[in-house]
């Protein structure tokens, strides 16, 4: 080898010479990337040093996991260790796989509902309803049934908030997960995550409260029980759920739990809309009746001040009389004393003029000796209609006299 | 070292630095193993899991950083989270209830690893997991539910509803099963589902319509007897109302009498002059301008169409009776 290098060196110098400068230029490129690395290094370290700087937002909480293992720290001293990240501060954690960071929502309220108790093409959020569907096929058309057996449907909300995001991560599978596992099977619907556990365990509160309810309690959404303590079925449901997910300790917090909708059957909804209209006629009834009472005894209430009022007047009336009829006959009687006969005659004849003058119709008839005469006398005549007669003159000659 | 080599590397510490670094992480990768807080892990050297030689049992690895057997172990993960699983088999079931009522129901599985080693044996997949889970909730599930009659699944009765009785049952029963025979922790069964089967929600609707018409009448007849009730009450009172007023009038109208009495014993001065006082005053008052009198020449001031009218004499005030149509 070593002689056949020679040999090549006295055959072709010239090759010697660009060998030499090809050398030069590979240790050129060599020096250039060597650069290039250093400046990568640097910028590396850098990256890495910075890059593990993070904070957490306030509506977040976060935890920190060393190769796998969850880590805690002092931030507080009262409070000793924990393994919470909260917000205000600036973190730093090692690059990926040693350190990573798994942030909680913890602050945000989310809000999950349970459509399952209705038919699955109907939308009771718009109001839908389904027309006339003769039966409900079970597995297809959701309900609910309450404690008396009839069927209604139904559609409830839950809002929580996660309360401890420690337990809520590491008791329960997430819906990162979960999601991964949806999307794994081609779109084929997996019940794991937190959200359809919470879900199963809102839609496990409803059917159990809801078997204890009698429909009309159910309708009103109120009852009361045999103490005469009144209890809220929203109240009661959200009491069982929160029961539920103390059990299994899911480290959220119920903030409210509502009725959305609620309907009955298609084909029962015309039954129970004649019940609506029987109670409004009955309360429609009802309201009439009290109307008649309040005018019946304000008017008996009216009359009973008019007689009381009445008899007063006439108690003042038959005082004041007989005090002025006293006085007058203690005046007449003084008179009458001193003069009897002529005081008699005055009052009689005043008396007899007075009758006279207001007597529209008089007779007078002579007097005859023994009394026995024939007198003919047409008595209460039908009274002329002035206003009658005037319009018949009217008629008559054609203008107003 | 030859001065040469220190100058090499003096010269290449970059390219020598990145490479060390690249073999040191690939090293490590291929020696160790990291566990999450999340998750059980266990180590399988040729496909055998390892065993904790202190308690004798498969060893479980904690959260952290590990070392394996590069190419001959291999590592073994599931989340040790619990889960839920909603059963797809038989999904709705129909069963009878001890009292023969036919129902349809579906139930949840809140569910964990329980015994990992025991979990890693028996199942390849998570699947497989739930499919036997599914048949021991099932198995559970007609176990218990007809032990129970339909008041106890169903009931305005609070007392006498036995629903957390029957899933706690169930999941007694679930629970030992499936954590000694498949190494899985079964938290809760619950239902998902409760109905009848289609044909009877026919005959449901028939009740609860003729139920409905039933309160409807219901409604009626109350509305009718509340309203004829508060008619009946109101003419009571306003009889009441009017009757006291009467008896309150009678009573004013008896003080108003018995004060005038206390004035007619002035009338004892001369009872003949009051009676005939009395008797002008009811003449006054009784004739009207709508009557009709009927004189003759005996009654003053007719008299005067009397012959000798003119002529005085004494007269007693004495006087003929008219004769009066009302």
């Amino acid at each position: 080898m070593e002689e056949y290098t020679k040999t090549t060196k006295i055959i072709d110098p010239e090759l010697d010479e660009n060998s030499s400068a090809g050398m030069q230029a590979v240790v050129r490129i060599l020096r250039a990337i060597s650069i290039c690395l250093r400046i990568l290094i640097v910028f590396v370290f850098g990256y890495l040093m910075f890059s593990g700087v993070f904070r957490v937002d306030e509506q977040n909480e976060a935890m920190l996991f060393r190769f796998g293992a969850l880590q805690t720290r002092v931030l507080d001293p009262e409070r000793g260790e924990t393994a919470i990240l909260t917000s205000g501060r600036w973190y730093w954690a090692w690059p990926y796989p040693i350190d990573w960071v798994k942030k909680i929502p913890a602050q945000n309220s989310v809000t999950l509902s349970t459509g399952n108790f209705f038919e699955p093409w109907i939308n009771p959020a718009k109001g839908e309803q389904s027309a006339g569907q003769k039966t409900l096929r079970p597995g297809t058309d959701g309900y609910l049934l309450t404690g008396d057996t009839n069927i209604v449907h139904a559609q409830w909300e839950v809002t929580f908030r996660i309360d401890d995001a420690k337990t809520y991560y590491l008791n329960f599978y997430d819906d990162e997960n979960a999601e991964t596992i949806i999307s794994a099977k081609k779109g084929e619907e997996e019940f794991c995550g937190v959200q359809s556990t919470i879900k199963c365990l809102l839609a496990n509160a409803v059917i159990l409260e809801t078997a204890t309810w009698g429909i009309e309690d159910l309708i009103n959404t109120t009852r009361t029980l045999p103490n005469g303590q009144a209890e809220s079925l929203k109240d009661k449901v959200q009491m069982r759920l929160q029961k539920l997910l103390t059990k299994v300790n899911m480290g959220i917090k119920i903030q409210s739990v509502n009725l959305v909708s609620f309907n009955y059957p298609s084909e029962t909804v015309q039954a129970f809309q004649q019940v609506n209209d029987s109670a409004e006629e009955a309360r429609r009834a009802v309201l009439n009746a009290e109307d008649y009472r309040d005018k019946v005894v304000l008017a008996a209430q009216g009359r009973g001040y008019s007689i009381i009022n009445e008899a007063k007047s006439y108690r003042t009336k038959v005082v004041e009389s007989i005090k002025a009829d006293t006085s007058y006959f203690l005046t007449v009687l003084t008179e009458y004393e001193r003069n009897p006969e002529t005081m008699l005659t005055a009052l009689y004849t005043d008396t007899i003029k007075n009758v006279l003058n207001a007597v529209d119709s008089k007779y007078v008839v002579h007097a005859v000796e023994g009394g026995n005469q024939e007198v003919r006398l047409l008595l209460n005549p039908i009274p002329e209609d002035k206003n009658e007669n005037q319009q018949q003159n009217q008629d008559m000659s054609g203008q107003p006299n | 070292m030859s001065e040469k080599k220190k100058s090499l590397l003096a010269r290449h510490w970059p390219v020598i630095s990145l490479a060390l670094l690249v073999v040191i992480i690939f090293v490590i990768a291929m020696i160790t193993f990291q566990v999450k807080e999340t998750e059980y892990a266990i180590v399988k050297t040729f496909g055998k899991a390892r065993v904790d030689k202190t308690t004798g049992k498969i060893k479980e690895y904690t959260p952290g950083l590990h070392l394996r057997w590069p190419f001959i172990d291999q590592v073994w993960r599931h989340d040790k989270r619990l889960q839920c699983y909603e059963l797809k088999e038989g999904t709705h079931e129909q069963m009878n209830t001890k009292d023969k009522f036919q129902i349809v129901v579906s139930t949840y599985v809140l569910w964990r690893v329980g015994n990992p080693g025991m979990f890693l044996r028996r199942f390849s997949s998570t699947e497989d997991a739930e499919k036997s889970l599914e048949a021991v909730v099932r198995n559970s599930r007609t176990a218990v539910i007809p032990r129970y009659s339909f008041a106890e699944i169903v009931n305005v009765k609070t007392s006498e509803m036995k629903m957390e009785a029957i899933e706690n049952g169930m999941l007694a029963m679930v629970k030992n099963v499936a954590m000694t025979e498949y190494g899985i922790d079964v938290q809760r069964i619950g239902f998902r589902h409760l109905g009848f089967p289609e044909a009877v929600t026919t005959k449901v609707f028939d009740r609860m319509k003729a139920e409905r018409s039933r309160i409807s009448g219901k409604y009626l007849a109350e509305g009718k007897s509340q309203a004829q009730r508060i008619r009946s009450e109101a003419d009571r009172e306003a009889n009441r109302i009017i009757a006291e007023a009467e008896a309150d009038a009678k009573r004013i109208r008896g003080q108003g009498d018995e004060a005038a009495a206390k004035y007619y014993a002035v009338y004892g001065k001369n009872p003949e002059l009051a009676k005939f006082l009395r008797s002008l005053e009811a003449l006054k008052l009784s004739l009207g301008s709508k009557d009709t009198l009927i004189l003759d020449t005996n009654t003053p001031p007719y008299s005067l169409f009397k012959p000798g009218a003119t002529e005085l004499k004494q007269t007693s005030a004495k006087s003929p009776q008219p004769a009066v149509k009302k």
